[in-house]
């Protein structure tokens, strides 16, 4: 009884948090799709969490969905291709931060968003050298959503404080 | 690239003097690394202490690297701590990867399986 009212309490208090968006920070910025660019993001990304107050272990968690997520995108929505534009957008909530990460290359296929990428990690027997990226952004957030709107892939990732 | 070899007997210490590993700097680390294991350091300790973030693409780089050493040698990886360190464990190649502490603790293992 009582975890069933605690579950409902805390879903109030998110619904309740979703329904006025108390939004405590927010920090947009932009770079072309090269890898060298991805560190400026990672140096915006930490004076966000500084802002934040939010500890390394998170700090870091964020980091590296933050980067893999960037990396796919230079790498198979701009197929490595450097100049293309990407926009991210990092907000912070009372509960939950939410990277939004926009560019305009190859939508993400059906194929990749439909499958079960936290389990789908490469075989280490094999000795992979990659193909880690999306299942390590599925295993860390805690909500992913892709969409394709006027030409722009939009992918918002949401991790919980 | 900062990276600094020092040799004590048969081993090569190998101190990666950078805070972030990832893709813009993956291929060079590789490339550099597998020039050491073809100068004959066949033995490395491989120092990231320094490290404070690494990504999957760079943890790619260091398998490359292990298969470049093939069963000619041995590489021990130490200093691994953080958001380095949980993505060795996440990506399980720390079941891969010869993982300690400290670089005296790498050195107390090629003691110990020589």
């Amino acid at each position: 009884m009582n975890n069933r009212l605690n579950s409902a309490q805390e879903k109030q208090k998110n619904t309740l948090e979703d329904t006025f968006i108390i939004e405590k920070l927010m920090v947009n910025c932009s770079i072309t799709s090269d890898f060298s660019e991805v560190r400026k993001l990672s140096s915006e990304l930490q004076y966000f969490c500084d802002q934040e107050q939010l500890n390394s272990d998170i700090s870091g968690v964020l980091e590296l969905i933050l980067v893999e997520a960037v990396n796919n995108v230079i790498e198979h929505a701009y197929d490595n291709k450097p100049g293309f534009p990407i926009d991210v957008k990092f907000e912070a909530f009372l509960t939950k931060v939410v990277i939004c990460i926009k560019d305009q290359g190859l939508a993400v296929p059906d194929v990749v968003r439909n499958r079960d990428a936290k389990t789908d990690m490469p075989n280490i027997t094999e000795l992979p050298e990659g193909g880690w990226g999306l299942g390590l952004i599925y295993t860390l957030a805690d909500d992913i959503e892709h969409s394709n709107k006027n030409g722009f892939n939009i992918m918002i990732i949401t991790k919980k404080l | 690239m900062n990276i600094n070899i020092t040799k004590k007997d048969s081993l090569s210490i190998i101190s990666l003097n950078e805070t972030r590993l990832d893709a813009s700097i993956a291929p060079q680390f590789k490339q550099e690394m597998e020039k050491i294991i073809a100068d004959g350091n066949t033995q490395i300790i491989l120092d990231i202490s320094k490290l404070s973030f690494m990504d999957s693409s760079s943890l790619g780089a260091m398998v490359a690297v292990l298969k470049a050493m093939g069963n000619q040698g041995k590489m021990v990886v130490s200093g691994a701590s953080g958001v380095v360190l949980d993505l060795f464990k996440l990506t399980r190649m720390d079941n891969v990867f010869t993982l300690v502490e400290t670089t005296e603790d790498a050195q107390q293992y090629f003691t110990e399986t020589a």
